[in-house]
């Protein structure tokens, strides 16, 4: 008689994963953003990149060459090394504004979700409300009057911590970016998580938990929230381009990051301006921003693929 | 509709949208229409608010003074709406004799009370027009201008319908080139009296729909951030010798964006090429490369009311960190003079500066030490200044280059911040800044243009400095009738300003343009760019 054989099951999470790793797409995407976030994070901290602000009026547009790969701008600066710090700022900004847009977004659509009824249809005819009104336009206005606010606390952080100025201003001088790209992005999060609150609230595991005596609290975050997972990270990785995108505009038209730092969207802008010129200085940071925002945007499909096969297209 | 009657709409709407293959500058010549860049959306068409360069330009088309610029030559003067004058001994009582036949283009007889209306406007205190002290040479206006005297005292006297009496506080022999500025020009009183009044800031009569002019065109139609176009004023004086049938002015900012369009065919003259398009645009446009010379000057205004900028060796050290000679070569590309003073050089006009060292490297040390002497030894504790800008692409490049240049000699941060036109114009009206990247270009031909900016208390002055000496050489320069004696006063006021350097000079600019030789005919070059338009032959 043959002995039955017992397969291991395997976990969601594990799952998931496996199916992930047969995407190519989605892997060689995730290899690509791996590589493009030890570029811009750790690579500058070695000294084998220049500093980026530093000009050389005799060595202008000079075009690639060993000790400038990819040249030099407008006013001598290194733009391999620009090209690497306008990096780190687009990609956090991308990160961080998502991060806030998140927790405002799941918070909100889970009590929305979670309570109903008018208190559900009022906080939904705010974000609908919201959602009206011209976005960018929004993000100008709030960034500008936060500004100040922001200034004074990069001015108390100096103070605090004795640290170089300009070290800290860069990351804190986004700060109104962060807040303002993160507090009107999250209309979009809200809703999605609020019908998925709704779904999973009507599950027997839930009525369950309820006549055990569960706090709401408890209910929320240990037995909704970990349940939505799979949606908010497959959103997740498909906001962070469109908030990238946003950054670059905001820096495309003048605010965002202040001279002389840059990010993708002021490199772009510049090299657009000088296209004819040396078209280096368009092709190099646009086809970095482009390719990362490639990269997201398969990483973001594979994963729906992998955490929610019911979601997939064939 | 069956389908097919759709599909041969569709078709043929096609077919024509694909048959004009000519660009616009082709179409807009044949139509005799003139189309220019015009750097920046026009304020206001009021030449009693406007104060930018972009606004002169279509304001002269719009409107005519007692005299006009003569299409020959740099400096000489037409008659305009007045067919003759004449001047006394002493020349500071002047009498114009208005041509008869002048018309506003509704038909009213365009008189001298018009003209005592419009100073008395830009004069009025309640108006606070911003250029008001360009008719400061009139006698008692300044008194006027600051309310310590009625208008009846002002030298300004409308004799009969068609004679106006000037009565100047000092021999001005050059008063008709002044006149070539806009704030000399008349306004429709007729028109104005029934639109809110004088001393209404806010009134209507600019708008297309109200407007009348006295000048060769009117205003056809204006889309806000598109384009404003004027069209011949068949009651113009002149109106047989007006050369084309419109001009249409774009405001394009950006100067690569303007030089694209050029090369795309959608302009006929561009107001500026940028430095670093400069050896693209003379390789691939030829002869339609324009580099003339320009009676303007770039520097940075100091907020000298707001510390550390308070103190002069604050701004002595900043002027002497600044390596000019550089941001002229690799910045500029070469389209300008360094120059550690304000006034452009010409006609026997020469400042000396302040002794300095001749050296960069003794420069810097020296800023250095004044910096040490100032309480921010090696850049130590000194707040972080704001250098605001125009959106301007070579502003900005210059402003990081400068920033660059503060940081290695001084080791003092500033932050940059680019405004979009409007809002830099109104900080810098509201003094709201504390470093503003600036430029001036003469009204008329000649220094007290430049110099004038810095009376206490200006219009355009803009940076809290004064001084009681410089004023005082200011007033003697505009007493005296003697040309020699005028401009050592001239002179002196200016050196005086130097010593004290509420703005660091950076250069005197060149005007780099491209302007289509096809399709273009009879332009010149002006030092003020005040070409007449009318006078330009569009072909096709």
């Amino acid at each position: 008689m043959a002995k039955p054989t017992y397969t291991q099951g395997n976990s969601l999470s594990k799952d998931a994963w496996l199916r992930l790793s047969r995407n190519r797409a989605a892997m060689t995407s995730l290899g690509f953003l791996l590589l493009m976030v030890f570029a811009c994070f750790i690579l500058p901290l070695f000294p084998i990149i220049d500093n980026p602000n530093s000009t050389d009026l005799n060595n202008i547009a000079a075009p690639c060459s060993w000790e400038h790969p990819f040249g030099t701008d407008q006013l001598g600066r290194d733009l391999l090394a620009r090209v690497l710090y306008g990096g780190r700022i687009s990609l956090l900004v991308g990160l961080v504004a998502t991060v806030v847009a998140l927790i405002i977004g799941l918070v909100y659509g889970l009590i929305s979700g979670y309570i109903g009824g008018r208190t559900d249809a009022l906080m939904m005819r705010t974000v609908d409300v919201l959602f009206a009104l011209p976005f960018i336009v929004l993000v100008i206005v709030f960034s500008l009057s936060i500004e100040e606010p922001s200034r004074n606390l990069t001015a108390a952080i100096v103070e605090l911590t004795g640290w170089r100025r300009e070290s800290v201003a860069p990351i804190l001088g986004l700060v109104p970016l962060f807040i303002a790209i993160g507090a009107l992005g999250w209309l979009t999060l809200a809703r999605i998580v609020r019908t998925q609150t709704l779904e999973i609230k009507a599950q027997e595991y839930i009525m369950a938990a309820q006549s055990l005596g569960l706090g709401h609290l408890n209910i929320l975050f240990r037995h909704i929230a970990p349940n939505l997972l799979g949606t908010v990270v497959v959103y997740t990785t498909l906001a962070v381009p469109g908030i990238m995108l946003t950054e670059s505009t905001l820096s495309f038209i003048g605010l965002g990051v202040k001279a002389p730092n840059s990010s993708w969207g002021t490199l772009i802008k510049e090299g657009a301006d000088r296209m004819e010129v040396s078209p280096e200085l368009l092709i190099f940071p646009a086809a970095f921003f482009c390719l990362t925002l490639l990269a997201l945007n398969f990483l973001g499909d594979g994963l729906r693929d992998a955490i929610d096969p019911r979601a997939a297209k064939d | 509709m069956n389908v097919y009657a759709f599909l041969a709409i569709t078709l043929s709407c096609l077919l024509t949208a694909c048959g004009d293959r000519r660009s616009s500058s082709e179409r807009f010549a044949q139509d005799g229409i003139l189309i220019i860049g015009n750097n920046s959306e026009p304020q206001s068409q009021d030449p009693h608010k406007a104060t930018a360069v972009a606004d002169g330009k279509i304001i002269s088309t719009l409107l005519e003074g007692l005299v006009r610029p003569a299409p020959t030559q740099d400096g000489e003067v037409l008659p305009g709406t007045a067919e003759r004058w004449e001047h006394n001994d002493r020349a500071d009582v002047w009498t114009f004799y208005l041509n008869p036949s002048a018309q506003w283009s509704d038909g009213t007889p365009l008189t001298a009370h018009d003209f005592e209306y419009a100073y008395k406007r830009l004069l009025h205190p309640q108006f606070a027009g911003k250029y008001a002290e360009m008719l400061y040479p009139l006698l008692r206006a300044e008194d006027f201008n600051k309310g310590r005297c009625d208008w009846e005292q002002v030298g300004v006297k409308a004799l009969d319908k068609h004679t106006l009496q000037l009565t100047l506080s000092g021999p001005t022999p050059h008063l008709p080139r002044l006149m070539l500025h806009f704030t000399w020009f008349p306004i429709p009183k007729h028109k104005v009296e029934v639109l809110g009044g004088m001393l209404d800031r806010r009134s209507l009569w600019t708008r297309p729909e109200n407007w009348v002019g006295n000048g060769a065109y009117v205003i056809a139609e204006h889309r806000f951030n598109d384009y404003l176009s004027v069209k011949p004023n068949p009651r113009y004086l002149r109106a047989a010798e007006v050369k084309n049938r419109g001009v249409r002015f774009l405001p394009i900012v950006n100067g690569y964006t303007e030089t694209r369009m050029y090369m795309g065919g959608k302009l006929h003259i561009t107001n500026n090429v940028p430095p670093e398009m400069l050896a693209y645009a003379a390789a691939e446009c030829k002869q339609d490369f324009c580099r003339d010379p320009y009676y303007c000057t770039i520097f940075y205004r100091l907020n000298t009311s707001r510390p550390p900028l308070h103190d002069s060796r604050v701004r002595r050290a900043l002027h002497l960190a600044i390596n000019r000679s550089a941001l002229v070569d690799k910045v500029v590309r070469g389209a300008g003079t360094p120059t550690v003073t304000f006034t452009p050089p010409g006609a026997g006009y020469s400042v000396s500066a302040a002794t300095e060292p001749n050296t960069q490297a003794e420069r810097e040390a020296l800023a250095r030490q004044l910096l040490a002497e100032a309480g921010f030894d090696g850049g130590k504790g000194f707040p972080v200044l704001e250098l605001m800008t125009t959106s301007r692409d070579v502003q900005r490049v210059m402003a990081e280059t400068i920033q660059a240049m503060w940081e290695q000699v001084l080791g003092i941060h500033v932050d940059i911040r680019s405004c979009e036109w409007t809002a830099y114009k109104s900080a810098q009206q509201n003094m709201e800044y504390d470093i503003s990247s600036s430029s001036w270009s003469g009204d008329y031909l000649d220094p007290a243009t430049f110099v004038e900016l810095w009376r206490s208390g200006g219009g355009n002055n803009c940076t809290g400095w004064g001084s009681a000496a410089c004023d005082a050489a200011l007033e003697s320069a505009r007493a005296t009738g003697d040309a020699d004696e005028r401009r050592a006063h001239l002179q002196r006021a200016e050196e005086l300003m130097l010593r004290d350097l509420p703005i660091l000079p950076l250069y005197h600019s060149e005007r780099t343009y491209l302007r289509s030789r096809q399709h273009v005919n009879n332009w010149q070059p002006r030092l003020l760019d005040n070409f007449p338009l009318d006078a330009v032959e569009v072909k096709p």
